[in-house]
């Protein structure tokens, strides 16, 4: 992954991840290694591999919603960060479409990049603050 | 989209002239049901008769479902006050664009509680994404013919996969417009217009506010407010 800082008011990245980089994994160190704590961002590209995260308020767990183990287009990537204990947690939901055009969606839990991912990323200088919800079991921003 | 008063009686005269469509249907499904009759006598042929019987009842039955209530005008009020636990923080203050995070928990309304954020911090232009998960919405598919949405229900908890939307003025107050992809269990995906999405457990709304007022206009053609960006 290739990044490059393009705006400084509002603080603006743009991320070029390559073929094999795993998204989530890799946005979670630059998160980490920028200290981000109030961002959003969007990107679309293409995938080898989507693993997608459907969430079950029974077990309040992610479970597997699908695994697409096949070349797709992403289609729509849409998260934030914000910061839990300290520490930058990244969220982030995505559409994918297969050769057909037939779509999926689910929670990011993991997407292998081939041959592109363009991601924009816009920083804020106010962080938000996880907390963990009794209710869903998950953390969630806190204003 | 919303906040329209003036269009509200021709729309309700819209409301009115599809409400004759239900009883087509019973007709249908009497004649449908003679016809088949007819059938076994003449033929003898007492299974096939049962079967057509079925089917015509069946199809019918699917067809009356389509009535006025499945569809929404695109005028009709956004209800106040469905989203009591949002909670809206200022992320960048700077000129020009401002960013905010709105985010919604169990039970709110996200659509109420978006026009409310932009009424309370006087929005005049803004854009925004959104992820996270609900329990029910209602969605919308934009039905040139009639001019208005027919319903699309979203039952149970789904994954909020992708929402973008803006806001703009018509006639001096914000209107929100907003589309999402949701996902289910299984991963597979419905996508429409926004009408209503009851949050679970959380729905966090980036916002961008832009400095320059973005105006709609009604749009006759479509029954619709449009941004006209040649509006001041």
């Amino acid at each position: 992954m290739r990044w490059k800082q393009i705006e400084d008011e509002p603080k603006t990245f743009v991320l070029v991840f390559e073929t094999d980089d795993e998204i989530a994994g890799v946005l979670q160190l630059f998160a980490e290694g920028q200290l981000l704590g109030g961002s959003s961002f969007k990107a679309i590209g293409a995938l080898s591999y989507a693993k997608l995260g459907w969430f079950n308020r029974e077990t309040k767990k992610y479970d597997e919603a699908c695994v697409l183990d096949e070349q797709v287009e992403l289609l729509s990537l849409i998260g934030d960060i914000a910061l839990r204990d300290g520490k930058p947690q990244v969220h982030a939901h995505v559409v994918v479409g297969g050769s057909d055009g037939t779509a999926y969606g689910g929670h990011l839990l993991e997407a292998r990049v081939r041959p592109t991912c363009e991601l924009i990323l816009t920083e804020s200088p106010i962080h938000l603050q996880k907390k963990l919800d009794p209710e869903s079991g998950i953390a969630l921003i806190q204003i | 989209m919303n906040l329209i008063t003036s269009e509200e009686n021709k729309l309700g005269s819209v409301e009115a002239g599809y409400m004759s469509r239900p009883i087509a249907p019973g007709l249908l499904r009497a004649c449908c049901t003679i016809a088949a009759y007819d059938l076994v006598r003449t033929f003898r042929i007492r299974r096939l008769g049962c079967i057509l019987v079925l089917i015509g009842i069946a199809s019918m039955m699917g067809f009356s479902q389509e009535k006025v209530s499945d569809y929404v005008a695109p005028s009709e009020a956004v209800p106040a006050g469905k989203a009591p636990k949002m909670q809206v923080q200022l992320l960048n203050p700077g000129e020009p664009a401002k960013q905010y995070a709105v985010i919604f928990y169990q039970g709110d309304e996200a659509f109420s509680g978006l026009l409310e954020f932009a009424e309370k911090c006087h929005v005049t232009s803004a854009h925004f994404t959104a992820i996270g998960a609900l329990n029910g919405a209602t969605l919308g598919w934009f039905d040139p013919g009639r001019k208005m949405y027919k319903t699309i229900p979203i039952a149970g908890q789904h994954e909020v996969i992708a929402m973008s939307g803006d806001i703009a003025l018509y006639r001096g107050k914000p209107v929100v417009h907003a589309h999402m992809v949701v996902a289910g269990p299984d991963g597979t995906t419905r996508a429409g217009h926004v009408l209503a999405a009851y949050v679970s457990p959380t729905l966090e709304v980036m916002i961008t506010v832009d400095p320059v007022a973005m105006q709609k206009r009604f749009d006759p053609e479509t029954d619709l407010t449009l941004i006209d960006p040649a509006l001041r």
